[in-house]
């Protein structure tokens, strides 16, 4: 098969390389302007193979000005045997590269437009056959064949499973690869966590707010946020619906995390990296958002004597709302 | 030598109407002034080149130029003035308020209709949509406004669109302008809602200004509004400023050369969209489209984008077709089109591609960092993480990163911002949120 490439004489000004473009100038009498459809030549793309009407400059698929690449060229892989991740919804289709692909709402590779996806929401590495969904501390979560991940928590996609970014949902192809096993199914999704703080047994610390406000921490990890769902739900706009986490060990030690918030949990005037733990002793300060917290060890308190230990007694499920009045408004320009 | 190419625009004269709703628009002089056209496109390269065989991210800018001549015709407005009568506006306020709504009645004529609505706890719609033709009455009108008690700016919001959309046609430049100066204390008050409200009106030819009057409104509020309602957001510090303001606001959308603008990418094969700079696109298969702010004469407006551009062998690539689609205000022609090309060259010598970048984009790209900074500097100063020198520090830094980029007016804004936060003064937000709004809606003096 004879393939012609062919470029208009009167292309735009391109002020680019003119060594790139190379010119296979049809017969002469072919292709004046007036008579072109005389000569319906399909010219064929001899990058991607795409049949093409004549007097196109550029391949309407891939882009390509004809005549501007070298005439040996290697045949491309098949794009139906490329692994990608298919939005049903939009018929988008997003090509996985080798490695790391990032998921998000902005400067992303895989670029979700939508209120319920982070702006860096997960990342999706690519190894070998093999594809990997981490969820990078997103509001709305990662959900891989329906399981949620925790953040940070990396999770095996297989092939044909949907891959879930807040409500954006994907089906995953690895051509070739093997579908999710029978069984493989991921443990079901662990409890929403207030449910669990019904027999967490006794406070192991508490935190204190500016107004005396206190929260007791248990063993375990708490959870702080803006959003009703978490352990300790304090009504600061600037704070995320997901901010924090502290985890507390039986003898009273504690870590605190930052889980990605937005406007960041800062301690001892730095502002902590995501998903770092930094150690907690009894009363150190701390603030997320605007909100300034105080952190007190049980332990502690006991061998100061003065803190009164009632205030540990509080019914161990109350989950206290300071507000729910303004959820969800998240400063944003 | 920059890539750059100027196409004109692509509608002949047969497209050409008249506008059907509106009454005293010549249609004899419409098809005159269908020579000259209203806007023109640019498409730049972030890069000349770009790595073949490879997966490489590069940016773009898209710029849409309104021209400058000045053609003594214009498109009518329909326009509603939305009042904040809350007990804050009360004495000045209020009475420099009322004068500049004479104002801006002074400045319309019977082919513009005008409506003006006040809230408080409750919304009063005091004019209906009407054509101006009794000024003297409707001044009247406007005298009668009496401060209330609280602040219920959506009801108020959903009031003067409404308003605005009881005669919207699109021979009209539909524009609704709040004025407040408190927080949402009434009805509904969160951000989304408020802000979501706007953006649905936009999607139906309706914009939103919002004007933020004296220390006390919810400046991210009012920012989003215009961001999302696609007008303008303006800072005004002291009572006497508000006349000014209103004129000013009044004098772009009586010099409009286009509405509607739509901006439309489609991308090749290979070809994925990574960001588009302060905006959210609306992303379909291979397409990607977006909404810009109305452009009054002389204005231009640049869209950053940066696309992922899959790896491919060596040659010329259009990476994408860029539509651009508005109402020409001027002449009363719908969806025009111009279209542009967005072309790469892609090469297997690296040293070619480090020689290829493309300085105007360059520049638009640290004006996108200085708007994230300041970003950063304000939520420092709110959250007082940041102390006083630091944001002096941080605030100096952008304000030349500014100057050097050639956005002096910007740089001046933040200046004005460093003396604020040098004198104690509140007004430092407020001031900076307007620079924000400014650098991310894309607008630049040409």
């Amino acid at each position: 098969m004879e393939d012609r490439t062919i470029v208009e004489p009167a292309m735009p000004a391109m002020g680019t390389g003119e060594a790139t473009r190379v010119m296979n100038v049809p017969p002469a009498g072919g292709m004046g302007m007036g008579d072109a459809t005389q000569h319906a030549i399909t010219v064929t793309c001899p990058v991607c193979q795409t049949p093409n009407p004549p007097g196109e400059p550029y391949c309407q698929d891939c882009g390509l000005l004809f005549g501007s690449t070298p005439d040996e060229v290697e045949p491309l892989p098949d794009a139906s045997q490329l692994p990608r991740l298919v939005e049903a919804a939009s018929g988008r289709e997003f090509a996985l590269n080798p490695g790391v692909n990032s998921v998000g709402r902005e400067a992303a590779d895989i670029l979700l437009v939508d209120p319920t996806v982070s702006r860096r929401h997960a990342q999706v590495t690519l190894q070998g056959s093999e594809a990997i969904v981490e969820d990078l501390g997103s509001t709305n979560g990662s959900y891989v064949a329906g399981r949620r991940l925790a953040p940070g928590e990396q999770a095996t996609a297989y092939n044909g499973d949907t891959v879930r970014f807040g409500n954006i949902h994907l089906s995953l192809t690895l051509p070739g690869a093997a579908s999710r096993p029978e069984g493989a199914v991921a443990p079901a999704a662990a409890a929403p966590a207030v449910e669990a703080a019904a027999d967490r047994g006794p406070a192991v610390g508490s935190l204190v707010l500016a107004d005396g406000t206190e929260f007791p921490l248990y063993e375990g990890a708490n959870t702080l946020g803006r959003r009703s769902g978490n352990q300790i739900v304090i009504a600061d706009a600037f704070m995320s619906g997901k901010h924090a986490e502290i985890r507390c060990a039986a003898e009273g030690s504690a870590e605190l995390v930052d889980i990605g918030s937005t406007n960041g949990t800062f301690f001892a005037g730095e502002r902590l990296a995501h998903h770092t733990p930094v150690a907690l002793t009894d009363g150190t300060t701390f603030t997320m958002g605007k909100t300034p917290v105080t952190f007190r060890s049980t332990t502690a308190a006991i061998g100061n004597g003065p803190a009164p230990m009632g205030d540990f007694e509080l019914p161990a499920d109350t989950t206290v709302a300071l507000s729910t009045a303004d959820e969800g408004a998240q400063p944003a320009v | 030598m920059e890539p750059t190419r100027i196409i004109g625009p692509v509608g002949d004269a047969t497209q050409l109407a008249g506008f059907p709703g509106a009454p005293g628009f010549d249609p004899g002089r419409t098809a005159m002034a269908g020579s000259a056209y209203a806007l023109s496109l640019q498409v730049i390269s972030g890069n000349q080149y770009a790595q073949a065989g490879r997966n490489s991210a590069e940016h773009a800018l898209i710029q849409v130029d309104a021209s400058g001549a000045a053609f003594g015709r214009r498109m009518p407005l329909n326009l509603c003035l939305v009042i904040d009568r809350s007990g804050s506006m009360e004495g000045e306020p209020l009475e420099y308020v009322k004068r500049a709504c004479g104002h801006v009645v002074d400045l319309l004529d019977q082919n513009d209709v005008l409506s003006i609505v006040t809230f408080e706890e409750r919304v009063d719609v005091v004019m209906p949509a009407r054509r101006v033709l009794n000024k003297g009455l409707i001044k009247e009108h406007i005298n009668r406004i009496m401060p209330g008690n609280t602040t219920n700016i959506y009801d108020g919001l959903v009031a003067g669109c409404s308003q605005v959309a009881s005669v919207r046609s699109e021979g009209y430049i539909n524009r609704v302008v709040v004025l407040t100066d408190g927080e949402p204390t009434a009805g509904v008050k969160d951000y989304p809602s408020i802000v979501g409200c706007a953006a649905e009106q936009r999607t139906r030819g309706i914009s939103v200004t919002a004007l933020g009057f004296g220390p006390e409104y919810n400046e991210e509020l009012l920012a989003g509004l215009a961001k999302r309602g696609g007008g303008n957001y303006y800072y005004i510090a002291r009572p006497e400023l508000i006349p000014e303001v209103f004129r000013s606001e009044l004098e772009q959308l009586l010099t409009l050369v286009a509405k509607n603008i739509r901006l439309r990418m489609v991308l090749s094969r290979w070809t994925e969209l990574r960001q588009v700079y302060n905006q959210q696109p609306i992303l379909g298969p291979r397409t990607a489209e977006v909404q810009i702010p109305d452009l009054e004469r002389g204005a231009s407006q640049r869209t950053l984008v940066e696309l992922g551009l899959g790896r491919r062998p060596a040659g010329t690539y259009r990476v994408a077709r860029i539509e651009v689609s508005y109402d020409d205000c001027v002449t009363g022609a719908f969806n025009q089109r111009l279209d542009g090309d967005l072309v790469f060259n892609f090469v297997t010598d690296p040293a070619l591609v480090a020689s290829g970048v493309n300085g105007t984009v360059q520049r638009e790209i640290e004006v996108a960092r200085a708007s994230r900074s300041l970003e950063r500097t304000m939520m420092g100063i709110k959250t007082q993480q940041l102390t006083a020198m630091h944001a002096l520090q941080d605030l100096q830094r952008t304000q030349m990163l500014l100057a050097q980029t050639g956005m002096q007016e910007q740089a001046a804004e933040v200046g004005e911002a460093i003396q604020g936060l040098r004198s104690g003064s509140g007004d430092v937000e407020k001031t900076l949120i307007g620079t924000i709004v400014d650098l991310d809606l894309g607008k630049r003096k040409s």
